[in-house]
């Protein structure tokens, strides 16, 4: 059997180590990734997932504890080996997709093949190959910022390719796309696994984009906490997963009805949970499960088999397909109703809880802070992450990648959110004015 | 016996993290690890300590525009603060002697000016020819030892 193509043992790493703000990124971190595997590692904000990827690919010098790639100690390569590694070994797809304004697109797909003595004309046509693969040849001769952020993000896969490495390693490839453009970055990914035996190593917070991974490293503060192999699923996973192979032999009819409701509520989801939410609608408008069910499967987190919404949200919607299915409203009745709901979007949602949780700050917060605390108030409603990591964040630095706020201050954030979250009900109605019941 | 040649100490600042790795592995492609130590900042406020160490002071300083005063402001990028960079180096007499180069994929010539009168030694637009690029201007500021490659 080979090696494996990525083993940690032990690994530990500090930011800052020995000076006074010293801080510990992984702890005693031990993993295995098998030639040819799609891993993912899985956690919110701050748990060390990104620092995990630099080690991986020899960006980061290890500190304590073993890095073997395919067998061998990267401790004991010399630079140039740890540089070949870097440009050959792996193709690294950002996040920020850092892509050269001042090169055609071609060309930066073709500039990782500078180093390796290959003519420019040479160079330009291994790129078209790869952009045609990704249907982006049209693009060549464009330059970044005339491209969409889809667009680019595709580039970046291209010149990840571009030295034909056997390992991907993606930073939260989808942070900064929509979801059908986040679709066909997952859909490329598994494309190079399955058919281009590529090892796909993907770091993500967004629990629906590990739909391909095989095996899920989920890493907290540092730690890994749990390992997932798809081979052993977790029973809540397994339950609904068998339940939707179930119904989904029945064929789901997407009725106008359940499209119209799915529309109304997803606004601001992934089209992956579009998906479940509109499967799980359907088999509540059919009768296949009760009200009581429906509510869970939407509370449940995504990561669970279910879709993840807010606990008042998944109650809210629960009720309001409860009424339609109880008065048996015809209908144009109900397309009517629909007309009227003042559901608001998550996004908007969002947006609202933030600034009643900083009603009484006085401080100024700059629209980083604001993107930062958007995504742990979307985390921490739809439960992926605990109350407590909600708080570390809130005070983490923002180079650590977190909100940034005085100890006091994210004092009063966490416990209004907590607040919040016990007082849903009021809360909400509050922020996103009267439901269906109260017209 | 000779004595060991010192190492030819290069900062790089530039906040796109493809270009960092790209730059230290233009010299370490070319197995230069005994005449060149490279180390590469996000920020300014990251490339900071390597200006007022004694010991980790830089011969050559490469630095992108625009440029990120800090993480505390991770999405302005800045043309003011590359300018307010070069200045301060240029100011600092311990820095005296340390060669700037802006590394830029900006060609404007009204900021290409700007930077002329502030003062750099040499200013490379990113292209395809850019890691040949480096090397030449490295081998002009660093004679003795890129000779040896």
């Amino acid at each position: 059997m080979p090696p494996p193509a990525i083993q940690l043992d032990h690994v530990n790493f500090w930011y800052n180590r020995g000076k006074p703000n010293e801080s510990q990124a992984l702890r005693d971190v031990s993993c295995e990734i098998q030639p040819g595997e799609y891993v993912s590692f899985f956690g919110p904000s701050g748990s060390g997932k990104t620092t995990l990827l630099y080690l991986i690919s020899g960006i980061e010098q290890g500190q304590d504890g073993k890095i073997l790639v395919s067998g061998r100690d990267i401790s004991g390569f010399s630079q140039r080996e740890l540089a070949v590694f870097r440009q050959i070994g792996v193709g690294i797809v950002f996040q920020q997709f850092n892509l050269i304004p001042s090169l055609m697109v071609v060309d930066n797909v073709a500039l990782p093949m500078t180093f390796f003595g290959v003519s420019l004309a040479k160079r330009r046509e291994a790129a078209m190959q790869l952009l045609k693969r990704l249907d982006i040849e049209h693009l060549a001769e464009r330059f970044p910022h005339e491209l969409s952020g889809g667009q680019q993000q595709r580039v970046g896969i291209a010149r990840a390719l571009a030295n034909d490495p056997p390992i991907i390693i993606a930073d939260e490839p989808i942070g900064n796309l929509d979801s059908a453009n986040a679709n066909n970055v997952l859909a490329f990914l598994k494309e190079l696994n399955e058919k281009d035996h590529k090892t796909v190593i993907m770091v993500t917070h967004e629990a629906w984009s590990l739909r391909d991974a095989q095996k899920i490293f989920y890493l907290k503060d540092g730690i890994i906490v749990k390992t997932e192999d798809s081979a052993d699923e977790p029973a809540a996973v397994s339950l609904s997963q068998h339940l939707y192979r179930e119904w989904a032999g029945a064929e789901a009819e997407k009725d106008a009805l359940s499209m119209a409701l799915t529309h109304l509520f997803l606004r601001g989801y992934s089209s992956e949970e579009t998906k479940r939410f509109a499967f799980f609608l359907t088999q509540r408008l059919a009768n296949n499960i009760d009200g009581e069910v429906f509510e869970n499967l939407l509370h449940r987190p995504y990561r669970l088999g279910g879709v993840g919404f807010w606990k008042v949200r998944a109650a809210k919607i629960a009720k309001f397909v409860n009424d339609i299915i109880e008065r048996r409203h015809e209908i144009a009745e109900v397309f009517n109703d629909i007309e009227h709901y003042p559901e608001v979007s998550l996004t908007s949602e969002v947006e609202r809880i933030r600034e009643w949780l900083l009603e009484e700050y006085r401080g100024q917060i700059d629209e980083t802070q604001k993107a930062r605390l958007n995504e742990i108030i979307n985390e921490r409603l739809r439960n992926i992450i605990t109350s407590e990591m909600f708080k570390k964040v809130l005070s983490l630095e923002k180079k650590k990648f977190g909100v940034g706020l005085s100890l006091r201050t994210a004092q009063r954030v966490f416990e209004r959110m907590e607040f919040a979250l016990e007082n849903e009900a009021e809360i909400v109605t509050n922020l996103a004015g009267p439901g269906p019941a109260g017209r | 016996m000779p004595e060991p040649k010192k190492k030819i100490k290069i900062l790089f600042v530039d906040d796109n993290d493809m270009m960092r790795i790209f730059f230290g592995d233009i010299f370490w492609l070319h197995g230069l690890e005994a005449e060149f130590s490279v180390a590469t900042s996000a920020t300014v406020e990251e490339a900071e300590p390597y200006l007022v160490s004694d010991d980790l002071r830089p011969d050559i300083v490469f630095f992108d525009m625009p440029l990120r005063e800090s993480h505390n402001n991770a999405n302005v990028a800045k043309m003011e603060t590359g300018f307010e960079f070069l200045k301060r180096i240029k100011s600092d007499p311990k820095l005296a002697k340390v060669k700037t180069v802006l590394f830029t994929s900006n060609g404007d010539r009204e900021i290409l000016e700007r930077i002329e009168e502030v003062g750099v030694d040499a200013i490379i637009v990113k292209s395809n020819s850019m890691s040949e690029d480096v090397m030449h201007t490295v081998e002009k500021f660093a004679p003795h030892a890129a000779a040896t490659s």
